[in-house]
């Protein structure tokens, strides 16, 4: 497994928890009604949930999974690599974390964006077939 | 496939009928009446669904923590299975409900097991598969 999908698999565990428990907060509020504040909680539950878990562990996993280049780096430009682990976790965390703050969300949801862009990029070239290579 | 994989596996493509189901009654007002279920079918598909496959998947593929096949189909892979599922099954019967029986001790005692049991499934998959993220030569030395 290379250091950059090991890196963001683990990341996305992380964001697992981070999940998990703002979930467990949020339902135990729901029957105990402890204090209307917590559900502040939820647009952080939501963002964590989809963008840091769910879509970092497969593009994570697809990183690490998808065939190789036959020449060159094998998976791709390394460098890239990490401004795109860079910039998808920072704009996951701005986002989520934004409190209201509509440029701290935007300037998150644009990074997330470069995040996402910058893995299609590279993994593009990867979506292959090596069968039939000698044909 | 593992069996323990196999039964992530459809237990996920059960909650992902029921969750878009449910989705379905929704959508129709006098059917959904006062109760609120998009929580319900909400956590039916990224919970009950996603996340299971992935947890399913992942236990399935990852690189091994030993060699002996026998250790791929851990106990702590099953508690992950029965403790989470339990533990959503829990939440769906009780989480439509807070809105019409507020305080209600049933389901505040529901909700307690319901939490309890998807933090344990939590915690135990972040035991099992944290080890298994790692370079290939690690795994070759064992």
């Amino acid at each position: 497994m290379p250091a950059i999908s090991i890196w963001m698999i683990r990341l996305s565990f992380l964001f697992f928890l981070i999940t998990v428990i703002s979930g467990a907060i949020l339902l135990l509020n729901k029957a105990f009604q402890f204090h209307p504040g917590i559900w502040a909680l939820l647009p952080i539950h939501i963002e964590v949930a989809m963008l840091g878990w769910v879509l970092q562990f497969v593009l994570g996993t697809a990183y690490w999974m998808f065939p190789r280049f036959l020449e060159g780096p094998a998976r791709g430009n390394i460098k890239a690599a990490i401004w795109m682990v860079v910039f998808l976790n920072s704009g996951i965390l701005l986002s989520a974390f934004a409190m209201g703050n509509e440029w701290v969300l935007f300037t998150g949801r644009i990074l997330l964006s470069a995040g996402v862009v910058i893995f299609v990029l590279i993994i593009r070239n990867r979506v292959v077939s090596y069968r039939n290579l000698q044909d | 496939m593992l069996k323990v994989t196999r039964w992530f596996i459809k237990a996920g493509m059960a909650y992902l009928v029921l969750g878009i189901f449910l989705f379905l009654i929704d959508s129709i007002p006098v059917l959904s009446i006062n109760m609120n279920l998009l929580p319900v079918y909400w956590h039916m598909i990224a919970l009950g669904w996603i996340t299971q496959v992935i947890i399913g998947v992942s236990i399935w593929m990852f690189p091994r923590k030993k060699k002996d096949r026998k250790n791929l189909e851990s106990p702590v892979a099953w508690g992950i299975f029965w403790t989470l599922n339990s533990g959503l099954i829990l939440r769906f019967l009780a989480e439509p409900f807070p809105v019409l029986y507020s305080g209600t001790l049933l389901i505040q005692l529901i909700t307690v097991l319901s939490v309890l049991l998807q933090l344990t499934a939590a915690v135990l998959y972040l035991i099992e598969i944290w080890p298994r993220v790692k370079p290939r030569m690690q795994t070759a030395r064992g």
